[in-house]
């Protein structure tokens, strides 16, 4: 038998720290991040938003060309290096007045993004927090609002207001914020019943500050998620109504509308369909992918 | 089920109420008269014989309530762009097309979306899933409004393999469809496949399974029976894709319906049109939306408990 060697029973050192966390630790955000980051797909979303975004803001300014200066003698080029997606019938360029349309669109989408923040996380917040009667008021009215088709509406809202975009805006707003309310409620109705918000009542807080410093910010993943499928209906919604001809007013151009004049000469003239189409497609695409990653990023248990 | 149905025909007829208040307050907002082009030519007197024909100088609750009582009799008004004709009269000859439309596309969507959704569901996580899915995304992603141009462009007049226009054979059917079934293909596809990927992982499918049922029977009689029930609660929103889709479609491939003659009347401003078309629609709708909710509350009596909070 091999004699035990001394230093076998030594001690044991003392480490000062053992109960210590070895890793940092990671927030709900930054989890989600890690998450988000894993997704290629979203995060391939995610880098066309940005780089659309990046040319919407810089590209008209940028250029030798702006959105309405109409040359006529310079009708229906091809694309060249002088006019680099061409230029329509009233001689403009399409590459300007097509990046001006991402830029309308993008605004728009933002837009609508905000008031339906405002808007429906209020109502959902409010609904949900006080409950009983009013929760029964508020919900019948958002029932009917909910059931009015609000595209259809809204053509015949803007045609007695008048193209824009404010009208645009408004009119997407008179309805656009339900589904958020709806989404917001349910997951606020939850929580209203948790320890924190007792604490918070007890402690004297009042409804606002609760809804808003401790409700809101528990649905925020939710509502962040929500978020990113509002924008490219909002984009759509505009695109739809400039395309049946109640959309943004000429000689501004938005996508739908650039879209809508493109179909009527795409026979001869495709390039005009064309360039709006992709660009069209690839800011809904890139949304869409990006909102997919979030749900799964900020929620994983929702996660298939 | 009764007392529910009660409560969802008040409903129906509420939001009919409010759309019908608001149409006929837009109406009153609308610069001008309708007899604006004819009243410079006219002698006063004829004028006021004529406002007074149309009931316009009655008290404006006596008019709303005119308005309201015509209009449940279907008595939209006279359009502006063709005086001799009313607006139930072109609704009544356009409608034929809108709907043969609808249903075909409808018909095209769900075959396939269900099909492309249960693939979908069945190779989860694997090629068909992915590619099923990016499918589904794109389908989403690029509305029909652009897919109809395209379409026309590439396929009828490029290719020429279809007609690109007009509404006379079948084969003129074809792309219009298509084009307009694009977005509820998508939407049936994904819901398809949560639905189905739910379902597979019940305990019945593995009793299914551990009776020895082949895969296609386990596939077909359990896990699509009850996948699909789910499907239909988003009835509601297809038919408000299916709609809209068709404003655009239609004037895309110069179809002689309703969605045609929505948005030629749009550029033409002729109000009474409009108001009479969107009423229309709405009111459609608002019916699609209320059978869709009893027909699975029928169907699925868990779902109608859910909806109750």
């Amino acid at each position: 038998m091999e004699a035990i060697s001394k230093e076998k029973f030594q001690p044991a050192e003392k480490t000062a720290n053992v109960e210590a966390i070895v890793r940092p630790s990671v927030t709900y955000w930054q989890d989600a991040w890690r998450r988000l980051k894993k997704n290629r797909m979203a995060m391939a979303g995610l880098i066309v938003l940005i780089i659309l975004a990046g040319f919407a803001i810089f590209a008209p300014m940028f250029s030798s060309h702006d959105y309405k200066t109409q040359v006529l003698k310079d009708t229906f080029l091809k694309p060249s290096s002088a006019h680099w997606f061409g230029t329509d019938q009233l001689g403009r360029d399409l590459w300007v007045r097509v990046w001006w349309g991402v830029r309308i669109s993008l605004f728009i989408g933002l837009a609508a993004a905000a008031i339906d923040l405002v808007v429906g996380v209020l109502y959902g917040g409010i609904s949900a927090y006080f409950g009983g009667r009013v929760d029964d008021i508020m919900q019948r009215i958002l029932e009917i609002i909910y059931a009015i088709p609000l595209l259809l509406l809204a053509i015949l809202f803007i045609v007695f207001m008048g193209p824009g975009i404010s009208s645009i805006i408004i009119a997407y707003a008179i309805s656009g914020w339900v589904t958020m309310a709806r989404l917001v409620r349910g997951q606020m109705l939850l929580l209203k019943e948790q320890e924190f918000v007792l604490a918070a009542r007890t402690l004297g807080a009042r409804p606002a500050r609760i809804i808003l410093r401790h409700l809101v910010p528990n649905v925020l993943g939710l509502i962040i998620v929500q978020l990113t499928y509002v924008v490219p209906t909002a984009i759509f919604f505009e695109a739809f109504l400039s395309f049946v001809g109640v959309g943004i007013r000429p000689p501004m151009a938005s996508l739908g509308k650039l879209i809508s004049e493109g179909a009527q000469v795409m026979r001869y003239q495709p390039h005009l369909l064309l360039y709006p189409t992709i660009l069209f497609s690839l800011i809904l695409l890139s949304f869409n992918l990006l909102g997919d990653g979030l749900r799964d990023a900020l929620d994983p248990k929702m996660r298939k | 089920m009764l007392k529910y149905a009660v409560r969802r025909i008040i409903y129906m007829i509420i939001t009919l109420w409010v759309i019908v208040t608001a149409t006929f307050f837009l109406m009153k907002l609308l610069p001008g008269n309708p007899f604006a082009n004819a009243s410079a030519k006219l002698p006063p007197e004829a004028l006021a014989i004529i406002i007074q024909q149309y009931g316009l100088d009655q008290p404006e609750w006596k008019q709303y309530l005119k308005y309201v009582v015509n209009i449940t009799q279907g008595d939209f008004g006279v359009s502006y762009q063709y005086p001799t004709r009313t607006v139930a009269e072109v609704i009544s000859k356009s409608f034929q097309a809108s709907l043969e439309l609808g249903l075909e596309s409808l018909f095209l969507a769900i075959i396939v979306g269900l099909t492309l959704g249960t693939v979908a569901a069945l190779k989860h996580n694997k090629l068909g899933d992915y590619s099923a899915m990016f499918v589904a995304l794109v389908g989403i992603s690029i509305p029909s409004f652009v897919v109809g141009p395209l379409l026309s462009l590439y396929v009828g007049v490029k290719a020429g393999w279809l007609p690109p226009g007009l509404w006379d054979g079948p084969e003129h059917r074809i792309m219009p469809a298509i084009a307009l079934s694009f977005g509820t293909i998508a939407i049936l596809a994904r819901m398809m496949r949560a639905s189905m990927l739910e379902v597979s992982s019940m305990d019945y499918i593995k009793t299914a399974k551990s009776k020895g049922l082949s895969t296609t029977a386990v596939v077909r009689n359990h896990m699509v029976r009850n996948a699909i029930l789910p499907v239909v609660t988003i009835l509601g929103p297809i038919a408000v894709n299916v709609i809209t889709g068709t404003l655009v479609v239609e004037r895309i491939f110069a179809v002689p319906g309703l969605g045609a003659q929505f948005v030629e009347s749009i550029y033409s401003n002729d109000y009474t049109m409009i108001t009479g078309l969107t009423l229309f629609y709405a009111s459609i709708l608002v019916v699609v939306m209320f059978v869709t909710d009893i027909v699975y509350g029928l169907v699925d009596p868990r779902i109608r408990v859910a909806g109750r909070r």
